[in-house]
């Protein structure tokens, strides 16, 4: 995931991003105990949504405590409980993530950028097989999907087969190990999130992909007229089935956040990545 | 009924794939015949479920039950693709496609696009699905089922779901009756005016 799940500022309330904040804290603490100092930097607000679904759907609180950033010692902010193990699973999933990401980079991009994954490549496997050790079952998920991935670019596949691998990635990591009322709705929220996420990185990418060569399921319509027109439609489409299946869940608490990020989030990021004047794609790798 | 395998014509050690092969071939066959078509659908079910506990499948699109619009739950009338209607309701994706991709081109219909369309949404496979929609209702524009479906992606493509939020919390706790400050103001306007026609003032400086 690449920073475009996040929250609108603008349209929140200060107690909400509190919290919001303090979940993408506790997530940095989290990384930097478990994988080391260095692993503190792959984190993205992606992560924090993630973090929040998987603790929203639970009935029992998390709890949160009064802490400081651990850059900014005179900076306050909230922590959340140190045991709690979706954050130590998010901390996981981002390592698994991350990894593959950058092998996905060093297939598709060229020279300098390729360069320079390469150098982070050992490391990055050294957090790998650590991350592995701990979440065993759900990278084989991880790794089948990213073989399947490769096989439809190689065969050019058109956009619902391309996005699949990533959807069902993101569905089957949502539901790993989770306790909620509605599993399949969640499933299907996971699901529509990491298709949304897809789609809106092959809009972001698409003209480099063609100066460059590589895959991208958008290529063959970026000449019509009407490609904008096509890409808001795609997006918004998978958005409205994601939120139909978020009002289908049980929801326990970070309502109002989650809302943010679905509707006034998700809706930024749509116009910024449409408008296509280099977005800012937050902490992303 | 007698051994599932020897309705479908196979040996007991046959292959899920075997059996798949069999039924759809069979199903097409006796297609107009609902005696043998339960008879097939039976033999069927038994073996995929005994064989299906045995491999485990662990799809999305299996899991799912759901969607009013897209599920085929209060569909009564006559179809001639009861039968994978009946696999789309017990949310065996996997088998319904089998069965509506084994019908040849010829007797594609809207009905056929249709259900497609619900598989294709089922998996998650936005495009193809508003394609499929789009086709069913575009070949039977009266059909009540097809265009539902089909208005829904619709308006899910043009970004529904912001407007539907905005609304919602536009008219949300502070201000449930849709009363602004200009309704405030008028409303004294209205009141001083009936009360200065009959003789008394309720805003002096006007």
């Amino acid at each position: 995931m690449l920073g475009y799940i996040k929250a609108h500022k603008p349209e929140m309330k200060f107690k909400d991003y509190e919290l919001y904040k303090g979940v993408y804290c506790t997530l940095c603490k989290a990384l930097g105990k478990r994988y080391g100092f260095v692993a503190r930097f792959i984190l993205s607000y992606d992560f924090t949504f993630f973090a929040m679904v998987r603790m929203a759907v639970r009935s029992q609180c998390p709890g949160f405590t009064k802490s400081h950033c651990s850059f900014n010692p005179a900076k306050p902010c909230l922590d959340c409980n140190r045991d709690n193990e979706d954050i130590s699973y998010t901390a996981d999933v981002t390592i698994l993530m991350m990894y593959h990401k950058l092998a996905d980079n060093i297939q598709d991009s060229r020279f300098l950028k390729r360069f320079l994954c390469r150098l982070m490549l050992p490391y990055a496997k050294h957090l790998y097989k650590k991350a592995c050790q701990r979440v065993g079952s759900i990278s084989e998920v991880l790794e089948k999907q990213m073989a399947r991935q490769l096989e439809i670019e190689k065969r050019n596949g058109s956009l619902d087969e391309a996005a699949d691998p990533s959807a069902v990635m993101l569905s089957e990591l949502l539901v790993h190990n989770i306790e909620c009322e509605d599993i399949d709705a969640l499933k299907k929220f996971g699901y529509m999130i990491g298709r949304w996420v897809y789609i809106t990185d092959a809009v972001n990418d698409c003209e480099d992909d063609i100066k460059e060569g590589s895959f991208n399921p958008l290529k063959k319509r970026f000449e019509d007229e009407s490609f904008t027109q096509y890409c808001e439609e795609m997006m918004n489409l998978t958005i409205g089935e994601a939120i139909m299946n978020y009002k289908r869940l049980k929801i326990f608490r970070f309502n109002d956040i989650l809302e943010n990020v679905l509707y006034d989030g998700v809706y930024s990021v749509t116009q910024k990545v449409l408008e296509k004047g280099e977005t800012e794609n937050g902490k992303s790798l | 009924m007698g051994n599932p395998y020897e309705v479908l014509g196979l040996s007991p050690d046959a292959s899920l794939d075997d059996v798949k092969r069999a039924y759809r071939d069979l199903a097409r066959l006796y297609n107009n015949d609902f005696q043998k078509m339960d008879e097939l659908n039976a033999a069927y079910d038994a073996i995929v479920m005994n064989l299906g506990s045995k491999q485990k499948s662990t799809s999305y699109a299996d899991a799912g039950t759901d969607y009013s619009y897209a599920s085929a739950d209060n569909y009564t009338g006559d179809s001639k693709f009861g039968d994978i209607r009946a696999k789309l309701n017990g949310g065996r994706i996997d088998d319904a496609e089998m069965l509506l991709d084994g019908i040849p081109y010829k007797q594609r219909d809207a009905e056929w696009f249709y259900l497609k369309g619900t598989i294709q949404h089922r998996r998650g496979w936005l495009e193809s699905a508003a394609e499929s929609f789009e086709r069913a209702h575009r070949m039977d524009p009266e059909n009540p089922e097809y265009k539902a479906a089909f208005k829904q992606l619709n308006r899910e493509k043009k970004g529904d779901y912001r407007r539907e939020h905005t609304t919602s919390s536009a008219g949300g706790c502070c201000n449930p009756c849709g009363c602004d400050g200009c309704d405030i103001c008028t409303g004294l306007c209205c009141a001083d005016c009936c009360c200065e026609c009959l003789g008394g003032d309720l805003i002096r400086c006007c």
